[in-house]
């Protein structure tokens, strides 16, 4: 049994990173291809050991998105507020510095996580109870906390203009019927194709990018960007609806000014937080919060204290995994990209992002990725906070929540 | 932090996992069943391996004797019409043991015919 599990983990390492890596293909589309096959996986292996492969898998994805959102821009919902960040890095030759910063966040989160889990164990179904029928109201002063924060009256003004657009846009990408993936060009136009567009039009080219240790994040930074990505990665686990992205915007409001650095440590730990507390809402509430758990819950019907522990043992060796694959994964990619044409490299993603909205959410979906371009070019030309575009994906789940 | 202190850290957090995960794998095993000794096993999850002697299909349910050392009662629930199995297949079960009428029965998550 520990040596099935033991390959499994590491088979559903190395499928984590190609997940990861490219953008587009969801870890929840993956686990539902693997549950669907998993008649066949049960003939040669046990359940546990499939469970523990998608575990395996989702943990090491939460780790290399970082890769695709730094160097090609290509924005996930777990990594769309890390983009520009990351990316500006990226541009002053710091790109594997990035993803150094994402990767700390989601091994410390993840260990801190675990260490946890005995108190959250008693805590997530006290928080469930009290907070659910407020979720609605608390993301909704988040969206105005977001719009008042800016300097001015003029910007002030903006800030709404994003919103409400962005806003608008989520509420109509999200009823158009038979649209398949619409995150995907919706996110990519706001958060990615803008971002590149911008590149573009500044003429900027790539320095070299180095990989030495350069940034030094405070340690009272740390501390607040851990605290925080743990503190939001269990909202996304508790509330149904709530995804990383929002979570991520709730985080950066709570934290207030933090640098830079210490930002990328806070989205990093997010998604790695989420998926662990999955685990343990599965095992206290039996609610399942993300399609990977969903698929684990489908498979053993109910888990016990037992599987629970063996499941956190598999996520902290997926963690560890994971940490060697993506840095190492970074530094390839770091060296690739002081090869390249950086002008040329972003058309090409840009055009590759345009043919994965294609093939996923057709034409339709092209015509969104057009459409979020457009409003996600605003931000930089009138110097208001991107954030502010993550309204599409609160504005939704507000009115869901109040109406 | 350094990326060297980082990857000691991964290296750590490893290697304990790998530890727990050794020692809470031992517990999990599904044990094999032994079912002429009645009654001690009823609510557990078990593992069982034979050879199909009778199907008897009632509809919603689909009961198989399977002979071990004793015949065993396998009741699957299931809509499924395409069900195949045979006589004489050899099968792994795994289910959790009830009692039915005074007489242990299991229950089945999953059967996998062997040979």
């Amino acid at each position: 049994m520990f040596l099935e599990i033991l390959i499994a983990i590491v088979l559903g390492c190395l499928m984590g990173v190609v997940t990861g890596l490219t953008p587009g293909l969801h870890i929840n589309l993956v686990a539902l291809i693997l549950f669907s096959i998993s008649p066949f996986l049960l003939g040669y292996t046990n359940v546990i050991a499939v469970a523990s492969f998608i575990i395996a898998m989702s943990i090491t994805h939460t780790f290399a998105d970082f890769i695709s959102a730094t160097y090609l821009g290509a924005p996930a919902d777990d990594t769309a507020l890390a983009v520009l960040p990351a990316h500006r890095m990226l541009l002053e030759g710091m790109g594997h510095e990035a993803v150094k910063l994402a990767v700390i966040g989601s091994l410390l989160c993840l260990i801190l996580t675990v260490v946890l889990s005995p108190l959250l164990i008693f805590i997530v179904p006290i928080i469930f109870a009290y907070l659910k029928d407020y979720i609605g109201w608390i993301l909704l002063a988040v969206v105005v906390f977001m719009i008042l924060r800016e300097e001015n009256a003029n910007k002030k003004f903006w800030a709404f203009a994003v919103a409400a657009l962005s806003g608008i846009l989520g509420l109509v990408v999200f009823n158009v019927p038979n649209l398949k993936d619409p995150l995907l060009p919706m996110l990519s136009g706001l958060f990615g194709v803008s971002v590149l567009l911008l590149s573009l039009t500044q003429k900027t080219s790539l320095p070299v990018q180095r990989t030495t240790e350069m940034i030094k994040v405070k340690t009272k930074d740390m501390a607040k960007a851990l605290s925080s990505g743990i503190f939001s990665g269990s909202l996304v686990s508790i509330f149904p609806g709530l995804g990383p992205a929002q979570a991520a915007v709730v985080a950066g409001q709570v934290v207030g000014k933090i640098e830079v650095a210490a930002y990328l440590v806070l989205v990093g730990g997010i998604n790695t937080v989420s998926m662990i507390l999955s685990l343990i809402t599965l095992f206290t509430i039996e609610k399942a919060r993300n399609g990977s758990i969903i698929v684990v819950q489908q498979l053993l019907q109910n888990i016990n204290l037992n599987i629970l522990v063996l499941f956190m043992s598999a996520a902290l060796v997926a963690g560890g995994i994971a940490t060697f694959f993506t840095l190492y994964t970074s530094k390839v990619f770091s060296s690739i990209m002081n090869r390249l044409n950086y002008s040329m490299l972003s058309i090409g993603i840009i055009a590759f992002i345009g043919l994965m909205v294609l093939y996923f959410s057709g034409i339709v979906g092209f015509l969104i990725l057009i459409i979020a371009t457009f409003i996600g070019l605003i931000p930089n030309i009138v110097d208001v906070s991107r954030s502010n575009s993550m309204a599409c994906l609160l504005v939704p789940i507000i009115l869901v929540n109040l109406i | 932090m350094k990326e060297a202190t980082l990857l000691k850290i991964a290296l750590i957090c490893s290697l304990v996992g790998l530890v727990a995960l050794y020692f809470i794998s031992t517990k999990i095993e599904i044990k094999d069943y032994k079912p002429n000794i009645l009654n001690k096993n009823v609510g557990d999850d078990v593992k069982l391996n034979g050879v199909v002697t009778k199907i008897t299909d009632s509809g919603s349910a689909v009961f198989i004797d399977v002979n071990q050392q004793n015949p065993v009662t396998v009741v699957l629930f299931t809509d499924d019409d395409k069900l195949k199995l045979h006589d004489g297949d050899n099968v792994e079960v795994i289910g959790e043991v009830q009692e039915y009428k005074g007489r242990n029965e299991i229950i089945a998550q999953k059967i996998r015919v062997t040979g």
